[in-house]
């Protein structure tokens, strides 16, 4: 067996994912195993490495799959664990990780720990769940989902009693001040782990613990169980990952980190929100902000970034007049407001503007960072926002002009959403078939840009500086990484934009572009000049004078 | 030069001896020296010898031909401007000398028009050119016989490499002479040979663009024209201006080499073996050391060509030689086992593949490069540390090589 490079998921490019939404296998109408399985060679074709599973165990889906009913098992619509295993070994074999969906912080009501806990106050499981006969504690604690919840208790009358939720009310959030529930949800860990699983995507893990006269986030208690869990993986399963969902602040989120010794990933929420506002005000500030304000991680941990994922646009990590601004610009309809955020896919929210789409993939393959591609949006699919709730943008992957999108065989009636079928966006027009044929697709330029990413470690691993130059429109950048030094431009406006950079230290050193191979007049000490059409953007590789033309001491006197 | 003007040359000039033929381009900061040497030489060594000075510049824009013609000498100069192409006066080519064929054409013309027993071309922009120069590539021409006379030049080890690794053992196989330096700038031919050039019609394609030295050793191989070497001692040029990137120098060498190969093919492909050249001095001892080769670099790049040039290697090499070139594996501070016969394969391979046009020719030629810096490390590894004997019988071997497989670049030629 190779050794596992430690830190593999530096350099990956995630692919986040549904089971139910992406191929129909066996004609049902829902998305399975079997057809996820038969599918791993277009995401090894777009150059993808590591897949990211929305949960996939049973559950009454009433959070899409976010409220599990059973931590060891595979929904029967998706398949079987053999099935499973099947999947994984395939996945493997082609080199693909696969990450799956844990929700830690709460099970589904329908969970057989919370069934008999409300049905028996004497059930050990009883104390699995966080119970009270009043529904005045922990007030501290914001409420998630304004749109849905009042509160975050819920009056059970089996119980007799309220039970804590910091999300839906059907989703009881667990208990961890009970030994008996940290230690199952290692077990949990373990059942997956011991299948060859290659970490676990955590979902809302602010929220395990409760104090009172706090706002129940972040609590040193939740951090110190956090660090239980890394110890197991480090311990019996190295090489594999923990990602941390955390809606928080960046210096909130870095917690999460610990000293190297919680997770290795985690989300950078509110950078994704500000990618949109810079190239919707046309400037860099709100991204080299953020950045000012993000502090600095341990070695061995990396930021996760994306443009868009399963649920809403969160816009919970800008302030009033940023919100304000984001509505504006991007949620004309009111039916695309959920909570606080917006139910959009990256192609509609960039008016399907292609060059738009490639300067945020741009950003999002080159900022510091292991981007985290949406399933869809790598062929600018769309959304539809009157399907509720999140469901908009977890409609079926268009495949080809087909029937069902080429999704499943099934009756159209029978699908578990239905197709994009709009104009625009509707799957006759926007579809894999056809742009695996269309060398000018989206679906090539991505890949081309994930194939370039792939070139060099500093993307992965490599530090950021930021240029200053005088164009605030100009969005430009180095990524270093030992010896590797790549320098990324971008005009995040709708105009052709020049800029002059300082590249003073890099003089004599040539500029390669990386898309493209062309190589570009050498760095001297003045200013180097560049114009970038509309949302256009360069990658260059800057080469230093001595490796371009390493001397080898004989040019003089070759002949 | 126009005709006209040779032709009123030659009645005011009589008989002349010798065409003294110099190449210029901005020159400024040596000619003056260069012709300081030759006057020394001809007073001295050749006093009696009618001499005529050709300049043939290409648009110097220092003052080159007003110095050269400015010279303390009395003597008959020339003062001419040859046909140049814009992008090599603004990129210069690995001589130094835009439009090179251009210019030695106009001073073999020149040679011809005035009846001269003999030319000889001098280098412009060495420092090192002494007054004996001129005599000892003049004296085999005027009282030996002799119809071409190349220079050889005392080097220190691992100085032309590129000759010594490849033009060399290549030019030898295919017209069976052993011309030491075939890209030579100075050199002296017969009158007899010089008419025989000027009947030539290759002038004008581009495998000559860069100068006849190639098209000068075929013909003498292949139409028994006499040759001989001369030592010069050291050459040493003024480099200013010229490309210092190796891939650049490699490929407009090479690429002139290989293109002349097309031109002559009738004639090389019946040469077997060859044969010593007559030589006329002595040559000094290359020097020890490797201090400044960058065997490490030239490791380096042939890993990395490794790595990024293979779809090119696949279209130039045959699979057989593909297949060991992949084989290679370099070593850390050991020697790269790139044996003689796999690198003459892998020429030849690569000179079919300019033939039939496998491969986009730039490209071509400068993916042989990384090949090339892999063998010569072989090269300096193999011999660093051993006698200068060592050094000269790994090019022997090469040499032999290239001999032993020309029959299979003769054979896939056709």
């Amino acid at each position: 067996m190779p050794e596992v490079d430690p830190l593999w998921f530096k350099d990956a490019v995630f692919y986040e994912l549904s089971v139910r939404a992406f191929l129909d296998g066996n004609g049902d109408g829902i998305g399975d195993l079997a057809g996820l399985t038969s599918k791993l060679d277009y995401l090894v074709e777009l150059g993808v490495d590591c897949l990211w599973l929305l949960p996939m165990y049973p559950s009454p889906l009433r959070d899409d799959g976010y409220d599990i009913a059973d931590f060891r098992g595979i929904l029967s619509a998706y398949g079987t664990l053999e099935e499973f295993q099947v999947f994984l070994d395939a996945a493997h074999a082609r080199g693909l990780r696969v990450v799956t969906d844990l929700v830690v912080n709460h099970t589904s009501d329908q969970h057989p720990w919370f069934q008999a806990g409300r049905r028996t106050p004497d059930s050990p499981f009883r104390s699995y769940y966080v119970w009270s006969e009043t529904n005045q504690r922990y007030s501290g604690a914001r409420i998630i989902f304004t749109d849905t919840e009042k509160s975050n208790w819920s009056w059970d009358p089996e119980a007799s009693a309220f039970y804590w939720h910091r999300f839906f009310s059907h989703q009881p959030d667990l208990n961890y001040d009970n030994p008996a529930v940290r230690a199952a949800m290692h077990d949990i860990m373990r059942f997956w782990l011991d299948r060859g699983v290659d970490g676990f995507r955590c979902d809302a893990v602010p929220y395990l613990y409760e104090r009172e006269g706090t706002s129940c986030e972040n609590l040193p208690e939740t951090h110190a169980y956090l660090r239980e869990l890394r110890r197991l993986i480090d311990r019996e399963y190295p090489g594999r990952i923990l990602l941390a969902e955390a809606n928080q602040w960046p210096e909130d989120a870095r917690a999460y980190f610990g000293e190297g010794d919680e997770f290795h990933l985690a989300f950078h929420f509110p950078l994704m929100p500000r990618l949109y506002l810079a190239v919707r005000s046309e400037d860099r500030l709100p991204i080299t902000d953020i950045f000012t304000h993000t502090p600095v991680i341990p070695e061995a941990c990396q930021w996760s970034l994306f443009l868009r994922n399963h649920d809403e646009l969160t816009l919970e990590m800008v302030t009033d007049e940023e919100r304000a601004l984001m509505y504006y610009s991007f949620a004309s309809d009111p039916e695309m407001k959920l909570n606080l955020g917006i139910r959009r896919r990256l192609a509609p929210l960039m008016d399907n503007d292609r060059r738009r789409i490639e300067l945020l993939n741009s950003l999002l393959l080159t900022l510091p960072g292991t981007p985290v591609i949406y399933y869809g949006d790598e062929i600018g699919m769309g959304d539809n926002v009157h399907l509720g709730d999140r469901n908009g943008v977890r409609t079926p992957m268009q495949w080809n002009g087909d029937r069902n999108a080429g999704f499943s065989t099934a009756d159209p009636a029978r699908l578990y959403l239905p197709p994009i079928t709009d104009p625009v966006y509707g799957y006759q027009a926007v579809n894999v078939e056809a742009q695996r044929q269309a060398p000018a697709s989206l679906l090539h330029a991505i890949r081309r840009l994930i194939a370039a990413r792939k070139t060099s470690r500093a993307f992965g691993r490599g530090r950021v500086e930021f240029l200053r130059p005088a164009n605030q429109r100009v969005l430009a950048y180095l990524r270093r990484y030992g010896a590797e030094v790549m320098l990324i431009v971008n005009n995040l406006a709708a105009s052709a934009q020049p800029v002059e950079l300082d590249l003073r230290p890099f003089a004599g050193a040539r500029l390669v572009e990386m898309l493209g191979g062309t190589r570009f007049p050498s760095v001297r000490e003045a200013p180097y000049f560049l114009s970038l059409g509309p949302y256009g953007f360069y990658w260059f590789k800057v080469e230093p004078a001595r490796a371009a033309t390493e001397p080898f001491g004989i040019e003089g006197t070759v002949i | 030069m126009q005709v006209e003007a040779l032709d009123a040359l030659r009645d005011s000039a009589g008989t002349v001896d010798v065409v003294i033929g110099i190449p210029t381009y901005n020159n400024a900061r040596t000619i003056g020296s260069v012709m300081d040497a030759l006057r020394d030489g001809f007073t001295k060594f050749l006093p009696d010898t009618r001499t005529v000075v050709v300049n043939a510049d290409a648009g110097s824009a220092d003052g080159t031909p007003e110095q050269l013609m400015a010279a303390d000498w009395d003597m008959v100069g020339v003062r001419a401007r040859h046909a140049s192409a814009a992008r090599e006066r603004s990129a210069l080519p690995y001589h130094g000398i835009p439009g090179r064929a251009a210019a030695q054409r106009l001073i073999l013309e020149a040679a011809l028009a005035l009846g001269a027993r003999a030319c000889c071309f001098f280098p412009a922009d060495s420092g090192s050119l002494t007054p004996d120069w001129a005599v000892r590539l003049l004296r085999p021409v005027l009282e030996e016989g002799a119809d071409y006379v190349s220079a050889r030049y005392d080097r220190r080890r691992y100085e032309g490499t590129l000759t010594t690794g490849l033009i060399y053992p290549l030019v030898r196989a295919l017209y069976g002479l052993r011309i030491h330096q075939p890209l030579t700038p100075a050199l002296a031919l017969s009158g007899r040979f010089v008419a025989r050039l000027c009947a030539e019609q290759v002038w004008e394609t581009d495998p000559t663009r860069h100068g006849i030295d190639l098209g000068v050793i075929a013909l003498a191989s292949l139409e028994r024209f006499t040759p001989c070497e001369v030592w010069l001692g050291r050459l040493v040029v003024e480099a200013e201006g010229r490309p210092s990137d190796l891939a650049t120098i490699f490929s407009e060498a090479i690429g002139s080499t290989f293109g002349v190969l097309d031109h002559t093919a009738d004639g090389w492909i019946h040469v077997r073996g060859s044969e010593p050249v007559p030589v006329m001095g002595e040559g000094a001892t290359a020097e020890a050391g490797a201090a400044d080769v960058n065997v490490n670099g030239m490791i380096r790049a042939f890993t990395l060509g490794r790595k990024d040039l293979l779809p090119l290697w696949e279209q130039a090499l045959a699979p057989e030689t593909l297949v060991e070139v992949l084989a290679l594996e370099p070593v850390p501070g050991e020697a790269i086992p790139f044996p003689h016969e796999l690198w003459a394969r892998v020429v030849y391979d690569f000179a079919l593949a300019a033939r039939f046009q496998t491969l986009y020719r730039p490209h071509l030629l400068r993916s042989l490069v990384p090949l090339y810096l892999g063998r010569t490390a072989a090269y300096v590894l193999e011999t660093s540390r051993g006698p200068a004997r060592d050094a000269d019988g790994w090019i022997e071997a090469c040499c032999r090589a290239f001999e032993q497989q020309k029959p299979r670049l003769a054979e896939r030629w056709r």
